[in-house]
């Protein structure tokens, strides 16, 4: 800790000292851009100076900040799919500069980028790192016609999924716990609706997503594979717009507009799936009172309340719900709440202070409360404060700096049973843990080619009271470990404590205009853990914090990347190769037949495990001209080894995927018709096949007498989907845009496989059978209208 | 908990948006090496008790195992020192004991089973718990979603034995036939399952109910014959990863593992590994018929 201390003070110092030597005669131009449009902030919109080689690039809520030396100057804001904005400024004082960025009317012409911002692919130190706008996310053909974030994001290079229908997604061989999923700041721990089918990300209120695979700032921590920062709407500060669409699924309602004259605006948007409502009348008895449908609530208020101070609160709130009249209840969801506070010290300093709340629980009811059956009840909440500060020193130096602080409190399992009236409590003891980090980062150019990002971050953890440490005996293969005592903790008194050191470092060389090289390393530290032994992650599934029995886990991964840009008539191709390795340690697995639910003592069924991934992933991408998409490859292993599991030697986790290759494309026919699809290729995923089969009590068991976990892959998994957008004539003086969309999945209705598992022949029962098992075993259509107005 | 029901629950709702669907492939599997099942459930009930030794072979094989000839089978009652030997009267794997003077099964003596097998000593151990009675089966009429859900559904009623842990193994016998099927398993630790301090209550509704197949309930005239068994805490574990493993498949699948077994080559450096399991249990036991 204290030698993080003093590496902090050192940058900080070192940031002071620089600025009093730079500090003369220079002044800083700093302000906003936003959209012409809507009034909303424009994220890493490109800011450039003409007269000289420097440019830098809005952060999150759209600010940007340039010190140049005294003189006239030329800036050109510009983003993609946006006319390009050119002011001229006389620099003799420190200047405040907005820009607005109008849209080159959406889809109606072709976008053809004709800014630096083009180049960014190259030019931009960020590495292992993917931009989706919400414009691009719309255009790629979705399940039922139903625009998805989550999905969307597993067609870039380094994502991969066990298979449809599983919750989340494996980043560069990680695992779904490893993945910080932000909305608006907040984290949310369970990004799915109906199991994986949907994302809880309403895309009506989406802005943009960011996936960080790597080189992940400094500024980020807590989990160990990636960041996926989604960030909402700020909603329409100049007028009232209406959106939403009709689907099979589920339709969509967004109401956006400004609440004050340039000085707030809102949004909310909610969706509620309708499969109860169209079933009901084919449903008879008991289950006519069933209610199937997931329903989530978005919303964001911001509020300027003056040209230095900012105030943003957001909110989620989602739910799905399984009930079967009075058989069974099951329902779970997550609900955030952020309030940011932006604020402007002075030209170069920008600082943002973020609280959050976040939530996730579930709860499962079943036979007749009361009398027969149980309530069970399970969460995870969270409170945290993080400020952060950005300073602009000078046109080579950019420094992040702060701090972040996270509160835990786990709920395991709380539960009522009944038996004819007798009830019983059975309450699993809460947890509380304090997950706190500060960090320091610098991004540097030197010269006109080089570029550095360096940073540390210094994370504690502390299991807190009220609570018990339990202690095991050292774990055997094929046993669980052995409760040997427990010692109980009072109420914040510190049960067990961790620190981490995570330095990160991006490094990016210009070779020429058009390519560069580019490399990071980054350790992360992750101190909570998802319970989970099933192959698609399920709703059951708990969170729980690092004990003195489960260790924080760690990865150290390093890549290397080359960067390159085709272009002609500064019509851009991007292309892209990578290479990565990464060390996990601490791993969490488990015995065979861990018992993972309402388990007391459920660290005497884990197991530490070491991981390993490494791989290369291609990404080609064109984003100009009536065919715009991209293809990407990835070859990649995902490894890990148990001393308990599969006689200590390694084998490929449960998401390894050899082969991965992405193409998506979209082709603008003319003004009103769109035509897109996908086509993925995945190599099967690993499995574990029996070689005997043992007959005992009449049952036909299988075996694998090498006692081997992973041995087999199941077949290759291949898909296409094609869709068709048609959007509504657009005449003179009419406010109402529309647009169907036409979408087939699995347009070859291949039955992919999803897993392979073996049985007996249910007539021959002497016949024992490998099956295929598909999610979805044809192709599905889908409709959807949309609207806006 | 049984998280089986909870997924077919869900499969079930997901199945109503998506056409899942099963095929059946050919894989090629490993050949792995041929070990010793064991098949050991005695019980406390009157006339003959058996155990089966077979081969376990390749998991494609589609024949009935083959049985392992000329071991030597007994089982010993720690307790009192009797030995109870076992013999492979029909020469067919199937190792019987016939009771001859005194009883096999004393409630809460602990038994040893050695099995003597091409010159090793495989063993294993038991104790014979204690159940208590079955206080009365019932039934009732109800309407299901479709005709074949439609039928009467019985339930057992008994009282768990109070301050102790106990587990059981609840099965049943339609029209004397017994519910083999995995799916339908049905096994307490006390009145409920795991973790739910169900000590001498009344069994769990989940338990009381499970005698009737969820998707196949009962018609008139139909028999139904329940057996209660007192079995021990690993035999617990065993069945329900018996359930696990032979009814895991779809979204929520876990990581096949092999079972696992109670019984052990003495000789460690031996060829011979045996798999299986070996309990002993105590049976009360109650019948009914469905009428009108």
């Amino acid at each position: 800790m204290k030698k993080c201390l003093s590496s902090l003070f050192l940058i900080i110092s070192t940031v002071l000292l620089n600025l009093s030597v730079y500090a003369q005669e220079k002044y800083t131009v700093s302000g906003y851009v936003k959209t012409a449009e809507a009034g909303e902030a424009q994220i890493g919109a490109s800011i450039y100076v003409k007269e000289s080689t420097n440019g830098t690039h809005t952060n999150v809520y759209g600010f940007y900040s340039i010190t140049l030396p005294r003189g006239v100057y030329t800036l050109v804001a510009s983003y993609i799919g946006t006319e390009t904005i050119t002011k001229t400024i006389d620099l003799t004082q420190n200047t405040k500069l907005d820009f607005e960025l109008t849209s080159i009317s959406g889809h109606l012409k072709e976008v053809v980028v004709k800014t630096d911002r083009a180049k960014d692919n190259v030019k931009n130190i960020e590495m292992s790192v993917n931009k989706l706008d919400i414009k691009a996310i719309r255009r790629m053909p979705a399940l039922l016609g139903e625009v998805d974030v989550i999905k969307s994001i597993q067609l870039l290079p380094g994502v991969a999924t066990v298979g449809e229908g599983a919750s989340g997604f494996n980043v560069r061989g990680g695992g779904i716990d490893q993945n910080l999923v932000l909305l608006d700041e907040a984290p949310v721990y369970n990004s799915s609706h109906l199991f994986g089918f949907f994302s809880v990300f309403n895309p009506d209120a989406v802005k943009g997503v960011k996936l960080v695979k790597g080189g992940i700032s400094s500024q980020y921590g807590g989990k160990l594979s990636s960041l996926l920062d989604v960030r909402m709407k700020e909603g329409n500060e100049k007028k009232f717009v209406t959106t939403g669409g009709i689907g099979l699924i589920f339709s969509r309602l967004a109401i956006e507009g400004p609440l004050i004259k340039d000085k707030a605006s809102f949004i909310v948007a909610g969706r509620r799936s309708y499969i109860d409502v169209i079933s009901k009348p084919f449903l008879k008895g008991d289950l006519k009172q069933s209610q199937f449908y997931f329903y989530d609530l978005t919303a964001k208020v911001n509020y300027k309340l003056n040209e230095n101070n900012r105030l943003f609160l957001s909110g989620y709130f989602g739910r799905d719900v399984f009930n079967s009249g009075n058989i069974f209840g099951f329902d779970w969801g997550n609900s955030t709440a952020t309030l940011r506070w932006n604020h402007i010290f002075n030209h170069k300093l920008f600082f943002n202070l973020t609280s959050f709340y976040s939530d996730y629980d579930y709860r499962i009811l079943t036979g007749k409360p009361g009398v027969d059956g149980f309530k069970w009840k399970s969460s995870i909440v969270n409170y945290s404060v993080k400020p952060e500060f950005v300073f602009y020193l000078n046109p080579k130096n950019t420094i992040k700096f702060g701090a972040q602080g996270i509160y835990y409190e786990f709920t395991p399992g709380k539960a009522t049973v009944y038996t004819v009236g007798n009830s019983n409590d059975i309450k699993l003891p809460p947890k509380f843990a304090l997950e706190s980090g500060i960090y320091a980062e610098n991004e540097q150019k030197i010269g006109s080619s080089l570029s550095l990002q360096y940073g540390i971050r210094y994370s504690s953890y502390q299991y807190l009271g009220k609570g018990t440490a339990h202690h095991y005996t050292q774990s055997t293969p094929g046993k669980r470990k052995i409760f040997t005592g427990l010692q109980t903790y009072k109420e914040r008194d510190k049960i067990q404590g961790y620190g981490n050191l995570e330095p990160r470092l991006s490094v990016k060389y210009d070779l020429n205009e058009n390519s560069s090289i580019k490399a990071s390393y980054n350790r992360m530290a992750q101190y909570i853990h998802l319970i989970s032994n099933t192959t698609a992650s399920i709703p059951l599934d708990v969170w729980t914090p690092s004990t003195n029995n489960i260790k924080p886990q760690l990865a150290d991964q390093v890549a290397l990347g080359y960067f390159r840009n085709f272009s002609k008539n500064e019509k851009i191709i991007e292309t892209s190769v990578e290479v990565y390795y990464k060390k996990l340690q601490n791993q969490v697995d488990y015995i065979d037949g861990a018992n993972l639910i309402l388990n007391e003592y459920l660290e005497a069924d884990l197991l530490n495990a070491k991981g390993r991934a490494y791989g290369a992933e291609f990404h080609i991408k064109k984003n100009y001209g009536k065919l715009t998409g991209w293809v990407s490859y990835t070859i990649a292993r995902s490894e890990r080894q148990v001393v308990e599991l599969n006689k200590g030697l390694w084998y490929p986790n449960r998401f390894d995927k050899l082969h991965t290759m992405n193409i998506t494309a979209a082709y603008q026919v003319n003004n009103r018709l769109e035509l897109s699809s996908n086509f993925v290729f995945n190599s099967g995923t690993p499995a574990t096949f029996p070689t005997n089969r043992i007959e005992v009590q009449g049952w036909i068991i299988p075996h694998n007498s090498q006692e081997r976990r992973n041995n087999y892959r199941i077949p290759s998994y291949h898909r296409l989907d094609v869709s068709a957008t048609l959007h509504r004539k657009q005449k003179p003086g009419r406010r109402l845009e529309g647009n169907w969309i036409f979408s087939l999945y699995n347009v070859y209705g291949r039955k992919n496989p999803f897993s392979v598992f073996f049985q007996p022949n249910k007539d021959h029962p002497q016949n024992t059978e490998a099956i295929n098992y598909s999610i979805i075993g044809s192709v599905v259509p889908g409709i959807t209208y949309n609207f806006k107005f | 908990m049984k998280l089986y029901y909870l997924s077919v629950y869900i499969l079930f709702s997901i199945a109503l948006i998506f056409p899942s669907c099963e095929k059946v492939i050919d894989v090629e599997l490993d050949e792995g090496t041929s070990q010793i099942a064991v098949d050991a459930f005695i019980t406390d009930l009157p006339g003959q008790q058996t155990i089966k030794l077979t081969n376990s072979a390749p998991y494609f094989k589609n024949s009935p195992s083959t049985a392992i000839l000329g071991a030597q089978v007994k089982v010993i009652n720690e307790n009192t020192g009797e030995v109870f030997p076992f013999t492979d009267v029909q020469n067919n794997g199937n190792y019987i004991w016939s009771p001859a003077s005194s009883p096999l099964a004393r409630l809460n003596n602990a038994y040893s089973l050695i099995i003597i097998y091409n010159g090793d000593t495989i063993r294993s151990h038991s104790v014979l718990n204690p159940v208590p009675p079955i206080d009365s089966l019932t039934y009732e009429y109800k309407k299901g979603i479709t005709n074949k859900l439609t039928g009467y559904f019985a339930s057992f009623w008994g009282v768990d034995i109070p301050n102790r842990r106990d587990y059981y193994w609840i099965k049943t016998f339609k029209n004397d036939t017994l519910i083999n099927d995995p799916v339908y398993m049905n096994f307490a630790l006390d009145a409920a399952f795991e973790g739910w301090n169900a000590d001498g209550v009344e069994f769990f509704e989940f338990i009381r109910k499970a005698i009737t197949p969820f998707d196949k309930p009962y018609k008139v005239n139909d028999s139904v014959h329940v057996q209660l068994l007192s079995i021990n805490e690993e035999t617990y574990h065993f069945l329900f990863e018996t359930q696990f493993q032979l009814t895991n498949s779809g979204l929520f699948a876990q990581p096949p593992a092999n079972l696992p077994t109670n019984i052990s080559n003495t000789n460690k450096s031996s060829a011979i590994k045996p798999v299986g399991w070996f309990v002993i249990s105590a049976i009360s036991q109650m019948g009914i018929t469905i009428k009108k």
